[in-house]
């Protein structure tokens, strides 16, 4: 059971793409406190100043396009937050997010309904997201079960590893 | 209720009664690609995983084709881990230099890929394999850690979007030009994430090589796979070289799509865009004169002997123009090896072209043949990021191998239609 949870958003619009999640010239180092400052630097610079611990970031259509390099998803794992919606999701991002159990909703016309700074309660088993701030709520399809199996045991690698191991299939 | 071609063969490997777009399934791949640029990702996600041997690895192939021969130490250093992987967990299906080629037709020709398949690749393009009548689409390294670890890989049924082909294709355009066109009008949004199936009276004509190329680009539009049942034409093609029973499936006549788009292939032209995204797609004889410098002819998109005859019938006896640099790409080396028996590469080198080794070649800022800033050129690859050849300030046009041809021969974008050869 994924519990509801509130945070404060952090709002992009259309084709926000792994370029501006981390740009590449960044790339070369896998360590996080490397990356981590340069989150989403493409689009907004301040961002990664601006940025709690728990936030989640809302975009547009094709969020995570571009070049599918899965350090994109994982730097936004690393620097804490939460959970990603968008409007829809480039193929391999939502892979990448969903292999590392990081929540990504896809939820129709978000990017109208919330701006940066608002607060936002996010329920993921039911497939719901209020904007606290201006009372108005969104639908989206809840999370899969196999989705949140990956979420709990902390991504693709552990559940793979816990199927050798323990041999139990979800 | 009816069902796609696609839902069809996602719903016979998964095993499952009920298949609707937008379930998660868990499903045995028949086949997994990994090619020299995502082994050592995949390797290392497996070893996170704290898995020791691979499940079935006689279904995993391991290309060499992005970097081919090993340009530095590091690449070197790739190639050996993979050869040691491999060798360590039994991969037979391994493709040494030499003996390579860019994967997804080497999967195609060696009958590694057959009708009826589930086929995962670490490479965006894998798509480009569906031409054959089976589900192909590209995978992260740890989607192909935990297939080689367990067997099984989890995926989300997509919609299918349907595009119908009708009318006779027109001399000097093919699989490509279509290709672009449709990525043109779909825009990065219709069909993300979804499955495209092509169909229609001239898709029943339409050559294997042709029907590489259209699904090839597939992945440019954001889909996740594309397929083309697999009729006469592509069931010949493939038996004398399969591996594997060939499972020929068919879309239900009353399967739900979620859009169906139309296309008569009467009038046609040849078409070229510009490389970036979203690509700017228009036809050839409406782009102004745009002077280039270099011409490249191969990729998983159109590598295959069919696209090199192509070419050299129209460069046959003429010259590569003087400002331009042609370098051509057999795609697999049996495709090299055909090409030198029928004189094609004779052809190519006697009109001024270098001939690189088999595989990816410049394209995804891979072996050889970068542009210079401001350069301009004209290649028959698929990949349509900007910089997708270099210097980002290059320009990459992509179209079809009679226009790249004739381009080359001219030194401007050129129409092969206006040409007289
Ligand atoms: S030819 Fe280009 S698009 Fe095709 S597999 Fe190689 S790098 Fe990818």
């Amino acid at each position: 059971m994924l519990m509801k949870f509130r945070a404060t958003a952090h709002a992009y619009g259309n084709y926000i793409d792994t370029e501006q999640i981390l740009p590449a010239r960044y790339c070369l180092s896998r360590k996080p406190e490397d990356l981590v400052p340069h989150l989403m630097e493409g689009a907004d610079p301040e961002f990664a100043k601006r940025m709690k611990k728990g936030d989640i970031i809302v975009g547009g259509h094709g969020f995570g396009c571009g070049s599918p390099r899965e350090i994109a998803a994982l730097v936004i794992k690393w620097a804490g937050i939460r959970a990603v919606l968008a409007d829809s999701f480039d193929r391999f991002f939502y892979r990448n997010a969903v292999n590392i159990g990081l929540p990504v909703l896809e939820v129709l016309a978000v990017q109208y309904g919330i701006k940066t700074g608002e607060l936002v309660e996010v329920d993921p088993d039911q497939g719901l997201v209020r904007n606290v701030s201006k009372m108005r709520g969104f639908h989206c399809t809840p999370i899969h079960d196999f989705v949140k199996t990956l979420i709990l045991t902390g991504g693709l690698e552990d559940y793979a590893r816990r199927r050798i191991t323990g041999g139990q299939r979800i | 209720m009816g069902r796609t071609l696609t839902e069809k063969i996602l719903a016979d490997r998964a095993e499952i009664e009920e298949i609707q777009p937008g379930q998660f399934i868990l499903i045995k791949p028949d086949a997994i690609l990994v090619t020299d640029e995502s082994a050592p990702d995949a390797i290392e996600s497996f070893k996170r995983i704290g898995a020791r041997t691979v499940i079935k690895p006689d279904r995993v192939v391991f290309v060499h084709d992005h970097l081919v021969p090993a340009r530095d130490a590091q690449a070197a250093e790739t190639a050996a881990l993979m050869r040691k992987f491999a060798e360590e967990q039994g991969i037979a299906n391994y493709f040494e230099v030499g003996r390579s080629g860019v994967g997804h037709l080497l999967m195609l020709e060696e009958g590694l890929a057959v009708p009826g398949d589930v086929v995962i690749g670490a490479d965006e393009h894998t798509c480009a394999q569906g031409a054959l009548g089976l589900f192909a689409a590209g995978f992260g390294s740890q989607d192909i850690a935990a297939a080689w670890a367990i067997g099984e890989t989890w995926m989300k049924v997509p919609e299918t979007v349907k595009v119908e082909l009708s009318g006779e294709l027109p001399q000097w355009v093919g699989g490509k030009d279509l290709a672009l066109k449709l990525a043109g009008d779909l825009g990065p949004d219709a069909a993300r994430y979804k499955a495209i199936e092509f169909c229609g009276s001239a898709i029943e004509r339409l050559p294997v090589h042709h029907r590489v190329a259209l699904c090839a680009m597939a992945v440019e539009a954001g889909a996740k796979n594309a397929i083309i049942q697999a009729d006469d034409v592509a069931a010949s093609w493939v038996r004398p070289r399969a591996r594997r029973t060939l499972r020929l499936f068919k879309a239900d006549h009353d399967a739900r799509y979620e859009e169906t788009r139309r296309y008569d292939l009467g009038g046609f032209a040849p078409q070229v865009a510009l490389a970036g995204r979203p690509i700017q797609v228009k036809p050839v004889d409406a782009l102004d004169k745009v002077r280039i410098d270099q011409v490249v002819l191969g990729s998983c998109s159109n590598g295959m002997i069919e696209d090199l005859r192509e070419a050299a019938a129209i460069m046959r006896g003429n010259k590569v123009n003087r400002q331009v640099r042609m370098l051509v790409i057999p795609g697999t080396s049996g495709t090299l090896k055909q090409a030198i028996e029928e004189g094609l590469i004779q052809t190519f080198v006697g009109a001024g072209a270098l001939v690189l080794p088999p595989g990816c070649g410049p394209c995804n800022r891979g072996q050889g043949g970068a542009l210079a800033a401001g350069e301009v050129a004209v290649t028959t690859a698929p990949f349509s990021l900007a910089g997708c050849m270099g210097d980002p300030a290059g320009q990459v046009y992509l179209a079809g191998p009679a226009v790249a041809a004739v381009s080359a021969l001219m030194g401007f974008v050129a129409d092969p239609r206006s040409v007289s050869i």
